[in-house]
C-alpha cells in the first residue's frame, strides 16, 4: 500500500459515529471544573501557606504554656521564613505555568523549566526548608540540655531530631530520583528530537532528506 | 472586548463539534486502553475549555485545537492520580465507543505504529496524516518548516519499517 492511500483511509475515519459527546452534561462540567480548578490552585497554595503561618501561634501557645526558655522561639522566624518562601515561589511560578494552546515546543520548554525548578527546589530543600527550622531546633535543645545538665538527654533528642529531618530530605530525594527526573529526561527527549532537527535543516542537496520532502 | 462567557461557550460547543475528529485521532494515537482512551478524551475537552479565554485569533482554530490535544496528550501520563479522582467521582460526559477500528485493522496497525514512536514523530506524523500543511505543523509544533521537513521524513521512515509488509518504502 502507498501512503497517500494510508493517508485517505485514515481521514475517511467515521469519527462521528465512534464519539459520543453529552453537550448539556459537558456545559455543566465545565462551569464547574473552571470553578473548581481555580479553587483547588488556591486551595493547594493556601493550606501549604496556612501549615506554617498556623505552627507560629501553636509555637507560642507551647513555649508559654511550658515555660519554656527564649530559645524555643527562634524557630519562628525559621516559619515565617518557609511561609514567606512559599508564597513568593508560587506566585513567581504561577507566571510560568505552560498554556493549553501554547505550540508543543513552547509547551515542552516551559514544562522543563517547571520540573527542573521543582528539582533544584526538592535538591536544596536541606538549606531553604529543612535548616531554618532544624538550627534553631538544634540550639534550643543544646540550651535546655545545659541548663537541665542533661547531656544524654540531649544527644537522644538530637538523634531524633537527626533522624526525622534525615527522613524528610531523603524522601524529598527518592520524589526527585524517581519521579521528577524521568519526567524531565522525557521532556529534555522530546525538546532535544525537536531542536536537533532545526540544526539539521542547514541546505544539503546531497541530503537524502531534502529529497524525500514530501507536501500535503 | 472581551468575550462573555456565553459566548465563549457557543464557540467552545462549535469547536468540540466540528473538531471532534482532531480529538478523536490524538486520543486514539496517544492511548490504547479504552479506559485511559475516555479519560485522555474528557481530559482534553476540559483542556480545550480552560484555553478558550487565551485563544486570540492569531492562528487558526485548528492549529490551536491541535496544540490543545497534543499538549495535554503529552502531559497527561503525568496527572494519574487527577485523573482516578475526576472518572470515579464525575459522571460521564464524553465517551469513544470501543468498536473501533474493528472494521479496518490497518487503522488500529498505524495507530499502534504511532504510538509506539517517539512522540515528537508521533504528533508530526498525525498531523501530516490529518493533511496540514507544513506551514500549519509548523504552527502546531513551535518549530521551523525546515525541521518539519528534517522530522516528517524520518516519521515517514520509521513508519514504513513498523509496517513492513503493509506500508511501501517511503
Amino acid at each position: 500500500m502507498k501512503f497517500d492511500e494510508l493517508q485517505k483511509a485514515w481521514q475517511q475515519q467515521d469519527v462521528v459515529g465512534q464519539v459520543k459527546i453529552e453537550g448539556g452534561a459537558l456545559l455543566k462540567l465545565i462551569r464547574r471544573n473552571h470553578r473548581t480548578l481555580e479553587g483547588l490552585l488556591f486551595r493547594r497554595d493556601f493550606i501549604e501557606v496556612t501549615v506554617a503561618l498556623l505552627l507560629v501561634p501553636v509555637w507560642i501557645w507551647m513555649g508559654t504554656s511550658m515555660d519554656l526558655i527564649w530559645t524555643w522561639y527562634l524557630v519562628i522566624p525559621g516559619l515565617l521564613w518557609i511561609a514567606g518562601f512559599f508564597v513568593v515561589d508560587r506566585l513567581a511560578q504561577r507566571k510560568k505555568r505552560p498554556q493549553p494552546g501554547d505550540p508543543l515546543r513552547d509547551s515542552v520548554k516551559q514544562s522543563l523549566s517547571q520540573i527542573e525548578h521543582q528539582i533544584y527546589l526538592l535538591k536544596n530543600i536541606l538549606w531553604w526548608y529543612l535548616l531554618p527550622v532544624a538550627v534553631p531546633l538544634v540550639i534550643f535543645t543544646i540550651h535546655q540540655s545545659w541548663l537541665n545538665h542533661q547531656t544524654w538527654g540531649m544527644a537522644n533528642q538530637l538523634i531524633f531530631f537527626g533522624l526525622v529531618f534525615w527522613g524528610v530530605y531523603e524522601m524529598n530525594q527518592w520524589a526527585v530520583r524517581k519521579k521528577l527526573k524521568p519526567e524531565h529526561a522525557e521532556l529534555l527527549d522530546i525538546l532535544e528530537s525537536l531542536d536537533r532537527s532545526e540544526l539539521e535543516v542547514v541546505p544539503d542537496p546531497d541530503s537524502p532528506d531534502s529529497e524525500n520532502k514530501t507536501t500535503s | 472586548m472581551e468575550e462573555t462567557e456565553k459566548t465563549l461557550e457557543q464557540r467552545y460547543c462549535r469547536w468540540v463539534k466540528e473538531h471532534q475528529g482532531v480529538i478523536f485521532r490524538v486520543v486514539h494515537a496517544s492511548a490504547s486502553q479504552a479506559d485511559d482512551k475516555n479519560d485522555l478524551f474528557q481530559e482534553i475537552l476540559l483542556q480545550l475549555w480552560r484555553s478558550m479565554p487565551s485563544f486570540e485569533g492569531r492562528c487558526k482554530e485548528t492549529t490551536w485545537i491541535y496544540r490543545v490535544a497534543l499538549n495535554t496528550a503529552r502531559a497527561w501520563r503525568r496527572s494519574e492520580k487527577r485523573r482516578r479522582e475526576r472518572s470515579e467521582h464525575i459522571a460521564t460526559f464524553a465517551s469513544l465507543h470501543e468498536n473501533d477500528h474493528a472494521q479496518n485493522p490497518l487503522l488500529e496497525q498505524l495507530y499502534e505504529a504511532i504510538r509506539q514512536m517517539p512522540k515528537a514523530e508521533g504528533s508530526i506524523l498525525l498531523l501530516h496524516l490529518d493533511g496540514l500543511s507544513y506551514q500549519d505543523m509548523a504552527d502546531v509544533l513551535g518549530v521551523s518548516e525546515g525541521c518539519v521537513g528534517v522530522r516528517l521524513t524520518r516519521a515517514r521512515k520509521q513508519l514504513a519499517e513498523k509496517m513492513k509488509g503493509e506500508l511501501d518504502e517511503v
